[in-house]
């Protein structure tokens, strides 16, 4: 080869290696949809965590919103309380669940206290307080399981009356009765989880954190006290009207209410939500669950204990904050907050809790008993339960759920998360961009 | 026993070998799910004002040997290595993702001495194994008390141009062109972005650009 040669394949090879790169660079943005031709309004309904998160995120797009909520206060499930004792309470939602998620993410950059939770188990069982039960009732993760309920593998698997309520607790957990959770479904979504399994408290309250960080920003833009009664989807404008009358309209919604409310139907679509979507709805379980919190002059308790049949799971709430007061949480689900709920009022359903602390600590509740607060989701007007869980035969009717109607219609909450975050703020939180990007992406 | 060994492996490589070559590059990285979901990361956390940086730029260095033959297309093997590393730096949040490939390949080597003097051009095929892993603040994140991690398996080819100087061989720049279709264990966007929902598939596709200089050792 000759000089000239070798020169000219050599330019070009040093041209192609530099502006080939530089080309593709140049059309590799850092984030989505930087420049957003979207220029219509939005209205998300609800402000929970999912309506408060996507409402943040168009904020931060310059995109016109408004948010309707129903009650008088935004946070949905995630509420606070700081006269009851000298530390604040989550009314709601209070543990942060792993930190492989976005609101772990806001909580370190935002420098927001939060305490590991790393309390150990005291099982009530055969009337006495166990540290440790003789067979580990941990199998609910195993593969290939039936979709039966988890009181009915429990009873296939040969764990008998004695653990009944200790089964209880771990639908509990899942926001369920241990008669009506899915043992496969659960797990088939528990598969998806990846935010870890340590559990966090706030030092102040998960409401704080969502207050100061997610919903001031976007305070103008809430609306409270609205009731959404219909949304008329049948033309390019979408016509909400709430309780008063008053009339919205948006290019798109995001529904971001309780699945308890969908259930119910109690906002009127015109024209109807397709068959399929109402019977996905139907699908998606959401059980009563009341929170019930009990100070003591004293100490007396464990800081977890496990397997009442009143409530399944108590917890010191004292774990993770600064204060004195001895406060323990009651965290009863399914069918333990249906009874109670039963009861008819706060004094009879702190009565039957001071019972059962007294059988397991010889008296020594009623004794040491100061006052008590009850917050029953299953009562709240917008609410109607705790959260949703896995039903016998959902299949994939959270995906059903999920799915936008007519590009117009957008579903996020907790209810709607596929990706094993239902239940949790985090989860709700991630259905809200979820639907912004959906909004966005089909709007180019 | 390892010093036999490796005196029995280095021998043979020896007595066998044509051409023994290290190399160093710049490795240009373009995979669209990567993007995505790094983009989508970035789309969700306005409240981290350092956006998180694509893959796009790494290193790459890389080991072949060929054997000894008479025609112009010669064979050998090759073991290379891909790092790349992204991080945004934000108040109390340093979040860094690290992606490593390992490629074990088998390449042909064909130069023409007559026609294209000093150039060469190799073809290799590899398999490649990957991680990607993320800390923040310096920190791994974990997962079920281990490192959270997504682990990956692919193929890869690649072409490449070479030179070699005609005064002294024992440098020679190179370009190279790659290609692969790579399956990460579905981790890959819940480590990037902690979600599972918006990009399904754990197929990922990366195509690759290579400017580097090879060492000739034999």
């Amino acid at each position: 080869m000759k000089r000239r040669e070798f020169l000219k394949n050599g330019f070009l090879i040093s041209i192609g290696g530099v502006l080939i790169p530089k080309t593709i660079l140049s059309c590799r943005k850092e984030t989505l949809f930087e420049e957003s031709s979207f220029s219509g309004k939005v209205i998300i309904i609800g402000a929970g965590a999912a309506g408060l998160y996507a409402g943040y995120i168009l904020k931060s797009k310059g995109i016109d919103f408004q948010i309707l909520e129903a009650s008088n206060k935004y946070g949905g499930r995630i509420g606070k309380n700081d006269s009851f004792a000298d530390f604040p309470i989550d009314n709601g939602a209070q543990w942060l669940h792993g930190k492989n998620n976005i609101l772990s993410d806001f909580i370190l950059s935002s420098n927001t206290k939060i305490t590991l939770d790393d309390t150990e188990n005291m099982y009530w069982f055969k009337n006495n307080l166990v540290k440790e039960l003789p067979k580990n009732p941990e199998i609910f993760d195993e593969d290939n399981l039936p979709d039966v309920s988890f009181q009915q593998y429990a009873n296939q698997k040969e764990f008998g009356d004695d653990y009944k309520y200790i089964i209880e607790n771990l639908a509990g957990d899942q926001g369920a009765s241990a008669s009506k959770l899915s043992a496969y479904w659960n797990h088939q979504e528990e598969i998806n989880w990846v935010s870890g399994d340590d559990d966090y408290k706030f030092e102040q309250t998960y409401f704080d954190f969502i207050e100061t960080q997610i919903a001031k920003p976007i305070n103008n833009e809430i609306k409270l006290n609205t009731i959404v009664k219909s949304i008329d989807y049948s033309s390019e404008i979408i016509t909400i009207i709430d309780s008063n009358n008053q009339k919205y309209t948006a290019n798109k919604v995001i529904i971001t209410v309780p699945i308890s409310i969908l259930k119910k139907n109690k906002i009127e679509f015109t024209p109807h939500l397709p068959n399929e979507k109402t019977e996905a709805f139907s699908k998606i379980g959401m059980g009563a669950g009341m929170k019930v919190f009990l100070k003591f002059s004293t100490q007396f308790y464990d800081d977890n204990i496990v397997g009442g049949s009143i409530c399944a799971a108590y917890a010191n709430e004292k774990i993770g904050k600064i204060g004195e007061d001895n406060v323990l949480l009651a965290f009863i689900m399914g069918e333990q907050a249906e009874y109670l709920t039963s009861l008819g009022n706060d004094d009879a359903i702190t009565l039957k809790l001071l019972e059962e602390l007294d059988l397991m600590y010889n008296n020594q509740a009623t004794k040491s008993f100061i006052s008590s607060y009850v917050n029953n989701f299953t009562n709240k007007p917008f609410i109607e339960g705790a959260y949703s869980y896995s039903t016998i035969n959902i299949g994939n009717s959270r995906e059903k759920a999920a799915e936008s109607i007519d590009n117009k219609l957008f579903f996020a909450g907790e209810a709607m998360n596929l990706n094993g975050h239902h239940q949790t703020v985090f989860g709700a939180a991630e259905t809200g961009y979820r639907e912004v990007i959906n909004i966005l992406k089909n709007n180019k | 026993m390892k010093k036999l060994i490796l005196y029995f492996f280095f021998t043979s490589l020896t007595c066998y070998s044509q051409e023994t070559k290290l190399s160093i590059s710049y490795e240009y990285i373009y995979s669209p799910q990567f993007d995505k979901s790094i983009q989508t990361y970035n789309f969700d956390r306005p409240f981290l004002k350092e956006k998180q940086p694509l893959f796009i730029n790494g290193i790459h260095s890389n080991f072949n040997h060929t054997f000894k033959n008479e025609i112009q297309l010669k064979q050998g093997f090759s073991i290379g290595y891909s790092y790349f590393r992204s991080q945004a730096n934000n108040l109390n949040f340093n979040n860094t993702l690290y992606l490593h490939f390992i490629q074990l390949g088998y390449l042909f080597h064909y130069q023409n001495s007559k026609r294209l003097i000093g150039f060469y051009e190799n073809i290799q095929i590899n398999c490649v194994l990957g991680g990607l892993f993320k800390n923040i603040n310096d920190q791994a994140t974990q997962f079920e008390e281990h490192r959270f991690k997504s682990l990956g398996i692919g193929g890869e080819i690649i072409g490449l141009i070479g030179y070699n100087f005609q005064k002294s061989d024992r440098l020679s720049p190179f370009i190279s062109i790659g290609y692969s279709p790579y399956y990460f264990c579905p981790n890959t966007e819940a480590l990037l972005n902690d979600s599972k929902g918006l990009i399904i598939n754990p197929w990922v596709n990366y195509f690759k650009f290579n400017l580097g200089i090879a060492f000739k050792i034999k």
